[in-house]
């Protein structure tokens, strides 16, 4: 069992880390309790970001499962996850390109430390990295129409992994004051569907895969809701920059990043992409104060879009 | 004779289908069952510091390895990308590293 001299000299070296490394914060947690947080979140937020990081990992310790290392990516930044039990780090870092970095710096943390604060050495460890070569490929019953021969032969039917609103979700959840006391079974059907109503949840419980054979039901891709929330996303930022150029101005602008993103001419982009795509847009604003204003009002904008 | 233990599932709308590895229906709805929920958890986790869009995830956990990714683009022509190993722990980051070249 650490002692709080461990616990101080253990933040210091995580100080120095953070410092050193350029990550953009990092959260460091002892049996669910905050022990030491930079970051440039407010304390609201990270006492929050705490509370959702335990939920994660009682999602897996509830399913019998031990969640041991995660990376998530959003469209403001990443977060390296290490849950070393009893603690759990957070590594925030802005640069996906820099998150093997980020991880060896961790992995060397946890090897000088694994000792001290009584956790398992492993951490201090790389996994092993995988590798899709060799993998065999799914083939095709038939040559003629292999998409939907190959759908047929392996498509399960799924609550589609897209975000839901945050309206929904947090409906949904709005009785989960504390996950760890709410039973596994229970919370994967809360977050299977958040808006599906128990009935529905029991029903695809009892027939989690696979269409009927033989249907062949339209699946909901992004020509959908994504290509309407582009639009008026698209509208939304050709109007924010029709305040310091001209509205056709703005619209090559936002065609020319389009282009070279690779993206075709009636193509669009998914809703994790609006905020960098935006700010990439502002980046090209050269008075300051002008950019700021426009960063204000994009988060806005996008905002209003995600999970809409 | 196809990899049981690995599986790169892509979804299209509200299907996922097995591109590369295992492809059966266990793999694929297990898959479905457990990207949700971690990706309803990474959802949360993020609007908890006003980053409300997840762009991907991946976990190592006791036996499993679980990652996803959501489509940059309509170019990419599925929704969200999967990676589903039943044979012990990978690192997360390459399991990303896989999902973008696919």
């Amino acid at each position: 069992m650490a002692d709080s001299q461990t616990f101080d000299a253990a933040i210091k070296a995580l100080k120095m880390m953070r410092k050193v490394r350029r990550l953009s914060g990092l959260i460091f947690v002892n049996e669910g309790v905050l022990l030491h947080a930079e970051s440039k979140f407010t304390e609201e937020q990270e006492a929050s970001f705490v509370r959702e990081v335990n939920a994660l990992i009682a999602l897996y310790r509830n399913s019998d499962k031990q969640l041991s290392r995660s990376i998530l990516g959003f469209d403001g930044g990443n977060v390296l996850l290490y849950n070393c039990v009893p603690f759990w780090l957070a590594l925030f870092f802005d640069d996906k390109a820099t998150a093997e970095t980020v991880q060896r710096n961790a992995q060397d943390f946890f090897s000088k430390w694994a000792d001290p604060l009584g956790i398992d050495p492993s951490f201090g460890t790389s996994l092993p990295k995988l590798s899709l070569d060799g993998l065999s490929e799914v083939e095709p019953a038939s040559n003629e129409s292999p998409t939907s021969e190959l759908a047929e032969s392996a498509a399960a039917t799924t609550a589609p992994i897209r975000p839901a609103s945050s309206a929904a979700i947090q409906a949904a959840l709005a009785d989960q004051s504390d996950a760890e006391s709410i039973p596994a079974s229970d919370l994967a059907a809360e977050s299977r569907a958040p808006s599906q109503t128990e009935s529905e949840v029991s029903a695809q419980e009892e027939t989690p895969t696979g269409p009927a054979p033989g249907s062949d039901q339209p699946t909901r891709s992004m020509d959908g809701n994504a290509q309407e929330t582009w639009n008026s996303f698209r509208s939304q930022v050709e109007g924010l920059f029709s305040k310091v150029l001209g509205r056709a101005q703005a619209s090559r602008i936002i065609d020319r990043e389009l282009k070279a993103l690779g993206i075709a001419s009636d193509g669009f982009l998914n809703e994790s992409q609006f905020r960098p795509f935006g700010q990439k847009l502002v980046g090209r604003v050269k008075d300051r104060m002008t950019k700021k204003q426009l960063e204000t009002e994009l988060v806005d904008i996008v905002n209003r879009h995600i999970g809409s | 004779m196809p990899n049981e233990k690995l599986s790169l599932i892509e979804v299209h709308g509200d299907r996922a289908v097995g591109i590369r590895g295992d492809s059966s229906e266990k793999a694929l709805s297990l898959f479905a069952r457990d990207a949700e929920s971690f990706q309803t958890r990474a959802y949360l986790i993020g609007s908890s510091i006003g980053m409300s869009a997840v762009t991907g995830a991946a976990a190592a956990y006791d036996e499993g390895t679980i990652g996803f990714r959501f489509a940059n683009s309509s170019n990419e022509g599925f929704d969200a990308r999967g990676i589903l190993a039943t044979d012990g722990q990978y690192d997360p980051i390459s399991v990303m590293s896989c999902l973008e070249l696919g």
